[in-house]
């Protein structure tokens, strides 16, 4: 018996085959999508909703949702700016504050869901609105700017290792974080009840899963990883803005679905989330250097979700009723 | 027995072989070519898919054509400024020669501009300035000054000199407005000491028709006494008109703005609005791109006072703005001679 192991299983099969096509297709057609350099510092633009999308899959994968991830990152990059600005703190100590603001926003979405038990979306949804006008009234829709040149210079060039290994410290904070949550999903008792809560509320509840907990949990995740994303976000555009990340919230569960989690939850992983976000950030810049405008871009990225959206679906349902793919070899080969 | 093989690398082959096959053939990127280099030049509109920036397209590509240069023009569907970032970062990637750039936040444009520098990328801003010290040349279409006063004159004659207004803008980072706003504040209070700004913060439309619909018939209803309103975006201007129309108000609520003439004619024709201001924006597409080949063949420099821009003939140049000229107030006298 022949048994090849793949790192990912076959339930990444589709996505790393579209991966490869992308990479393949587009170096071919493109001098710059194959230059490492361009290709690595295109990475920089891919951490927020990256980091956002982790603890989003949990959220899925439990049944839930967060719609309000942009406009909490935005907050949180305000309040952070502000201190910074007017009551002139030292930076680390308002970046320390971006976070303590993130996980604030997220404790109150993780209350609306376990206690006040007001469904995910519409708690997000409102939220959304909440923290968003937030934002733009305390800022008075006036970003901030002026930080630190270092900072800045974080946010644009730095890189870690050398050479044709330089990468992007945005980049190697998101396979940190990505590592991090595929761990405590998969080896973690937080992370198994993560997935049984979203298979089977009542069955949880009667598993004696802690549900309001693990609800709140995750949402507080999910704030505090904002307050991260709100801190590279003023690193890289050089200010805290009120309408940063419109829609980032979109984005991220784009990744999510094109990652294979059931978006009725009960099943996720985060490497799959990470490769959706790979997929979709590979798409983009091989258009990019392609020349492909915009408006054509925006069309050709929703068909393609669809198109692997339906393709995950069809490769789950097959893997239920057969196992993993296989390949059925006749009786007489057997002589080994 | 069945012979388990996880069939990922299969896949993956399969793939590669098929993408191969499709797209092997040629390569189209601008600086990939060999021998004798076109130069190329990027353009950069707010947003991309609105009438104002189609005309400036219009002019854009038409200098390209004239010059002999290649002009890549692209922009986001929203006016979003991460979206207008990752479309530098890609020009970049792409070793175009210079770009012009119209941001919607100058400040969150600054270091991917610096990044464009230090690469060797001539960096212009057109129509809307991002911090001179982030480029080299502003192509203008008025001074803020010009426009301000052209838009105060145009209520007054509507309003009367004590008459009550609001301003309707795009967003509050939008730093033409902005600029305009504190140049039509200060001509006000020279002039017009008595008008009377009802709402100390301009309302918003987001560069959004629809809501600039909204936003003006609430506003009909927030501010009963309200005379005048100013729309400053040339897509804030038709939803404010369509607004006016739809609750038929416009015989009480005198209003002008900035806006194209093909947006706005039928309002004008139906009386709902009488008079707004704007320049020629195919000509400052033209002059945008045109400024950036002259900078490029170092024609342009900081000591210039004057730019042969082609049909446009002789422009000023002053303190690295190249100036188109003096705005034009439309009315119904002349809204048929233009088309944009």
């Amino acid at each position: 018996m022949l048994r090849i192991k793949s790192l990912f299983g076959s339930r990444h099969s589709g996505l790393l085959c579209a991966l490869a096509i992308l990479l393949v297709g587009f170096g071919c057609a493109s001098e710059q999508f194959r230059d490492p350099v361009n290709l690595l510092d295109r990475s920089r633009l891919w951490i927020e909703v990256g980091l956002v999308a982790i603890p989003m899959t949990f959220i899925i994968a439990a049944g839930g949702i967060d719609l309000s991830v942009g406009a909490l990152l935005a907050l949180s990059a305000m309040v952070a700016g502000m201190c910074h600005r007017d009551l002139h703190w030292p930076l680390s100590l308002a970046l320390g504050m971006a976070v303590v603001t993130g996980a604030l926003g997220g404790a109150v979405n993780g209350v609306a869901a376990s206690v006040l038990r007001v469904p995910p979306l519409v708690a997000t949804l409102a939220t959304l609105a909440i923290f968003r006008g937030l934002a733009m009234g305390i800022s008075h829709g006036q970003p901030i700017g002026n930080l630190p040149a270092a900072f800045e210079e974080w946010g644009g060039f730095a890189t870690v290792g050398r050479g044709a290994f330089a990468l992007p410290q945005q980049f190697v904070l998101l396979l940190l974080f990505t590592a991090l949550g595929e761990l405590i999903l998969r080896k973690t008792r937080a992370g198994r009840w993560t997935v049984q809560l979203g298979e089977n509320e009542l069955a949880a509840r009667y598993a004696a899963i802690p549900v309001s907990w693990l609800r709140f949990g995750l949402f507080l995740a999910s704030g505090l990883v904002c307050g991260l994303g709100a801190i590279t976000y003023m690193a890289h555009y050089a200010s805290a803005r009120p309408n940063a990340n419109l829609g980032l919230e979109l984005e991220a569960i784009a990744c999510v679905v094109i990652g294979g989690t059931r978006i009725t939850g009960g099943s996720g992983t985060v490497i799959g989330t990470f490769l959706g976000l790979l997929f979709l950030g590979l798409l983009r810049f091989g258009l990019d250097m392609t020349g492909v405008l915009q408006q054509t871009q925006t069309i050709l990225v929703g068909v393609l979700v669809v198109v692997i959206a339906i393709f995950n679906g069809w490769l789950a349902k097959r893997r239920e009723r057969r196992g993993p793919i296989v390949l059925h070899v006749t009786q007489t080969e057997h002589t080994i | 027995m069945k012979l388990r093989i996880r069939t990922v690398s299969t896949i993956l082959a399969a793939g590669m072989l098929a993408a191969s096959g499709i797209s092997c053939s040629k390569t189209s990127d601008p600086g990939a070519q060999t021998g004798k280099k076109k130069l190329t030049v990027g353009v950069l509109p707010k947003l991309v898919g609105i009438p104002f920036f189609n005309a400036f397209e219009k002019g854009a590509m038409e200098a390209g054509k004239e010059l002999g240069i290649e002009v890549v023009y692209d922009g986001p569907v929203t006016a979003d400024t991460t979206k207008q970032v990752a479309i530098v970062e890609s020009w970049i990637a792409r070793k175009f020669d210079a770009i012009v750039v119209a941001p919607n936040d100058p400040e969150a444009m600054a270091p991917v501009l610096k990044k464009a520098r230090q690469r060797g990328i001539r960096v212009l801003a057109a129509d809307s300035d991002t911090d001179p010290a982030d480029r080299e040349f502003f192509v203008s279409q008025a001074t803020p000054e010009a426009i301000a006063k052209a838009l105060v004159e145009a209520m007054v004659r509507g309003i009367g000199p004590e008459g009550k207004f609001i301003i309707l803008t795009g967003s509050l980072t939008a730093a033409n407005q902005n600029v305009w706003m504190d140049r039509m504040e200060k001509y006000r209070q020279a002039h017009y000491p008595n008008m009377k700004n009802l709402s100390s913060t301009p309302k918003t439309s987001e560069e959004d028709q629809a809501l600039a619909t909204q936003v003006t018939i609430d506003l009909l209803k927030t501010y009963p006494d309200l005379q005048g309103l100013y729309a400053l975006t040339t897509v804030a201007l038709p939803g404010a008109a369509e607004a006016l129309r739809k609750e038929n108000a416009f015989s009480k609520v005198y209003l002008t703005g900035i806006g194209t003439p093909n947006a706005m004619r039928d309002y004008v024709k139906a009386g709902v609005a009488k008079e707004f201001v704007l320049w020629n924006p195919i000509d400052l597409g033209y002059l945008a791109v045109t400024s950036a080949k002259a900078l490029l063949d170092g024609k342009l420099n900081r000591e210039s006072t004057r730019l042969e821009a082609g049909r446009l003939g002789s422009m000023q140049v002053n303190d690295r703005v190249v100036l188109l000229g003096e705005p034009l107030v439309f009315n119904k006298d002349n809204i048929s001679q233009h088309n944009f």
